[in-house]
């Protein structure tokens, strides 16, 4: 009776140790594992990007070390004390004396470019503070022109709607939107509008496109000027696009595919993101034999193409990586 | 099926025995691309970058006796394509327009001369080859071969910008040598390659987000206007060097001159020239090489940088052939993380050290034991003491690799042994190994741990009568 007692206390102690205990054990199985993506094998995609984890010079410049970060983490991996340390000094030691990053050693020149690039790294890893943040708010804020634009660096001081993007995303990562004379910037800006809706790289003449819609609602939106009718113009436009419009005849195209889910994003109309089209056509792009992603359909696959995929996946919640959306700080 | 069949046959025919020039010797014969990657464009109708234009070179081997003798006469050693012949060729849409517009483009020239397509030099797509003093080997340079459509989906890899079938960027030649009453002593094939880039991938986008149509035509008058912008103010789309008032082709060396094109300074525009109505510009030689003005534009334009990509100076495929061709593909390639970078310089290293003002020179190009001048590789090079060549030539045109002899008395090329560059053996791409691996194949070679018959030649067997079946690395220089 007793054994039997206690044979019985055993088995519900048990029991009742599985049912507690099994959430925990199974968060603790997921932890660095590849989430099933049905579709694409992660294990593959992470073995691609981690190829370059064997050159002595990893992580080899600025925007290769984030695409490292960025692709591992929207993955669901850790990345190691050690060479997360490697991408910081090496970040570090692209900021310039006058706070700008440069691309890679052999340059000196910083720009804003690569100065945004630089600043995601760092809060992907957690390591905003690493760097000289006060001069990164005067490197960007001495980009700024008469017209209200920003430059491309102290070099190439003339304004365009991506420099100015720039400029704007860096400063807001570093609290420094008071250097923006907004009124100015907002106008600038709004001259990139075109009539079928949406904003295009150059004023005046020419199309509108998803990574101009996006780099111009996001500086409205920063800095408080989006309005109704431009939100709505700018869906207009995205709406005949081929990341909206089922029968459009234009090919897609990866970055134009992930700034056009940011872009509805930025003017509030997120839930117009069409899921199923981008995931279609990542797996279009995905190439089986390596993990990796290629830049257009039948293209081969590389570092820079395949973070972008990851980008578009996980703004789709197909990433699994749980990571932040830093690009929207 | 039935290619695999033709390739061991013709494997085997490479070693046939030989009894006419001297009974007591076979022939072999190696071949190889000098590059290993050649471009081509889909289109000819708006501007050149480079014409067809393929070179195949060849060593013939006298097998037994004491000695191997690299042959340099009585033999008579002719080329053809497995892929493509005259009539294909005359028959492909994206050829016709060379075809149509070669004459434009080098004024004096016919691409087509008696029903045969001819290239630049003369050389047919089936012709003879010459021998060359200076590489002691049967060359024949400017052979037109041109990516085409075969209808074998395993060739066929690589994807046409315009958005047309597929293509095969790898092409076989087919090298027989006969002796003077045509008998034939040796066969071997070889890859020729040849492929799109990516440059109208991008441009033809860049046409449309610009209000301009995104066909060639689109992106030549839009990169017209974006070449006006630059300090020349030429739109090049404005340029009518036949006179028949529309803009094109043009030729971007008669401006900015291109040592692969033979150049050493600018020709000017071809006589008659034209500018269409509404150009307020006039033409002009450049001083900068279209290598420099072409890199050093994309590697700095912040347009390129901020609206394209940021990391262009890394993404040589961008614009060099990687639309599922992978040009880069030998065997730095399958070892470890190397890239294109480590041996030539990522764009701002090669613009940092003013490698492009003087491109394509042997000086400005890595050799096997340091990567280009001013560049710091993250790997270790070759040693220079194992892996060193005695005879080289032709400094202005290609590297040491491509433009050197080594091994015994120096009278083997570099990639006789090592196959072409790009591609050197084992390459990652099959066909490229498909010649060793029959050389080697043929003899029952031990092989050290992990190296196997696709590697460089290192069988002594090969070339050298019964001397050693093991392979091994053979002295570089002697």
């Amino acid at each position: 009776m007793f054994k039997k007692s206690c044979m019985f206390q055993l088995a519900a102690a048990f029991a009742l140790f599985v049912v507690l205990a099994a959430p925990a054990l199974a968060k603790e199985k997921a932890k660095g594992t590849h989430k099933a993506v049905a579709e694409f094998d992660f294990k593959k995609t992470s073995a691609f990007i981690k190829e370059m984890e064997g050159r002595p010079d990893f992580p080899v410049a600025t925007v290769i070390a984030n695409d490292y970060v960025y692709t591992l983490l929207a993955m669901g991996e850790k990345i190691d004390a050690g060479r997360q340390n490697a991408i910081i000094l090496a970040t570090k030691l692209a900021q310039q004396k006058n706070g700008g990053f440069t691309p890679d050693k052999s340059n000196k020149n910083g720009s804003i470019l690569y100065t945004d690039i630089a600043l995601e790294t760092l809060a992907l890893l957690d390591a905003n503070n690493a760097i000289d943040r006060t001069k990164v708010k005067t490197f960007a804020a001495s980009l700024k022109n008469a017209d209200g634009g920003f430059g491309f660096s102290p070099e190439a001081k003339k304004s365009s709607l991506a420099t100015t993007y720039y400029a704007v995303h860096v400063l807001k990562g570093v609290n420094g939107l008071d250097a923006v004379d907004k009124a100015k910037t907002v106008e600038y800006v709004k001259g990139f509008a075109k009539k079928e809706g949406g904003f295009g790289p150059e004023k005046g003449a020419g199309v509108a496109n998803a990574r101009s819609t996006y780099m111009a609602a996001y500086v409205l939106n920063a800095l408080g000027a989006m309005d109704e009718a431009t939100a709505k113009k700018a869906v207009q436009f995205l709406e005949k696009t081929p990341y909206l419009d089922k029968k459009s005849k234009e090919r897609p195209e990866l970055d134009e595919q992930l700034y056009a889910i940011r872009a509805l994003k930025e003017v509030a109309a997120g839930n117009r993101v069409d899921k199923a089209i981008a995931l279609n056509f990542m797996k279009r792009l995905y190439i089986k034999v390596n993990g990796g992603f290629g830049p257009l359909e039948g293209y081969g696959s590389t570092p820079d193409s395949t973070t972008t995929a990851l980008r578009i996946l996980s703004e789709i919640g197909k990433a699994k990586g749980g990571i932040p959306l830093v690009a929207k700080r | 099926m039935k290619k695999t069949v033709i390739r061991s046959l013709a494997a085997l025919a490479a070693l046939t025995t030989f009894a006419g020039v001297a009974s007591a010797y076979t022939y072999k014969v190696i071949a190889n691309n000098d590059l290993g990657m050649h471009c081509a464009c889909p289109t000819f109708e708006g501007f050149l970058l480079l014409p067809p234009f393929n070179t195949i070179r060849a060593q013939v081997i006298q097998y037994g006796g004491d000695k191997p003798i690299v042959v340099s006469s009585g033999v008579t050693v002719s080329y053809s394509f497995a892929e493509e012949t005259d009539a294909t060729l005359q028959a492909d849409t994206y050829f016709s327009s060379w075809i149509a517009n070669a004459p434009k483009l080098f004024p004096g020239f016919q691409p087509v001369v008696n029903g045969k397509v001819k290239g630049l030099t003369g050389k047919g797509i089936a012709d003879l080859m010459s021998y060359d003093s200076q590489s002691m080997s049967y060359v024949a340079a400017g052979v037109p071969a041109y990516p085409v459509t075969t209808g074998n989906t395993a060739k066929d890899i690589m994807t046409d910008p315009l958005g047309g079938p597929k293509r095969d960027p790898y092409l076989t030649a087919n090298i027989t040598v006969k002796n003077a009453s045509g008998t034939v002593l040796a066969t071997t094939s070889t890859v020729v390659p040849v492929a799109f880039g990516g440059c109208c991938s991008c441009h033809l986008t860049l046409a449309s987000q610009n209000g301009y149509p995104a066909t060639p035509a689109g992106s030549f008058a839009y990169l017209g206007k974006m070449h006006s912008q630059n300090s020349s103010g030429i739109d090049i789309s404005m340029i009518d060097p036949d006179g028949d008032g529309k803009g094109g082709p043009v030729r971007c060396s008669w401006c900015h001159w291109d040592p692969a094109m033979g150049e050493s300074a600018a020709p000017g525009w071809p006589t008659g020239t034209k500018l269409l109505p509404g150009a307020t510009f006039t033409l002009k030689k450049s001083a900068y090489s279209f290598s420099d003005v072409l890199h050093r534009f994309h590697s700095q334009s912040q347009k390129v940088l901020t609206q394209y990509d940021p990391n262009i100076a890394n993404n040589c495929y961008d614009c060099h052939p990687g639309n599922n061709v992978n040009c880069y593909r030998g065997a730095h390639k399958g070892k470890t993380a190397i890239w294109c970078s480590d041996c030539h310089g990522n764009l701002n290293q090669r613009v940092a050290t003013n490698q492009l003002a003087k491109p394509w020179l042997q000086a400005t190009l890595p050799t096997c034991y340091n990567p280009s001048p001013g560049v710091n590789s993250a790997f270790a090079c070759h040693s220079a003491n194992t892996y060193k060549t005695n005879v080289s030539w032709d400094p202005n045109l290609f590297g040491k690799y491509i433009n050197a002899r080594g091994h015994y008395t120096s009278v083997l090329l570099c990639q006789t042994c090592h196959g072409m560059p790009h591609g050197e053996n084992p390459s990652t791409s099959a066909p490229d190994n498909v010649q060793n691996s029959t050389l080697q194949g043929a003899i029952k070679a031990v092989y050290p741990t992990g190296k196997d018959k696709s590697y460089a030649l290192g069988v002594c067997d090969v070339c050298h009568y019964q001397k050693s079946t093991t392979w091994s690395v053979p002295p570089h220089e002697l």
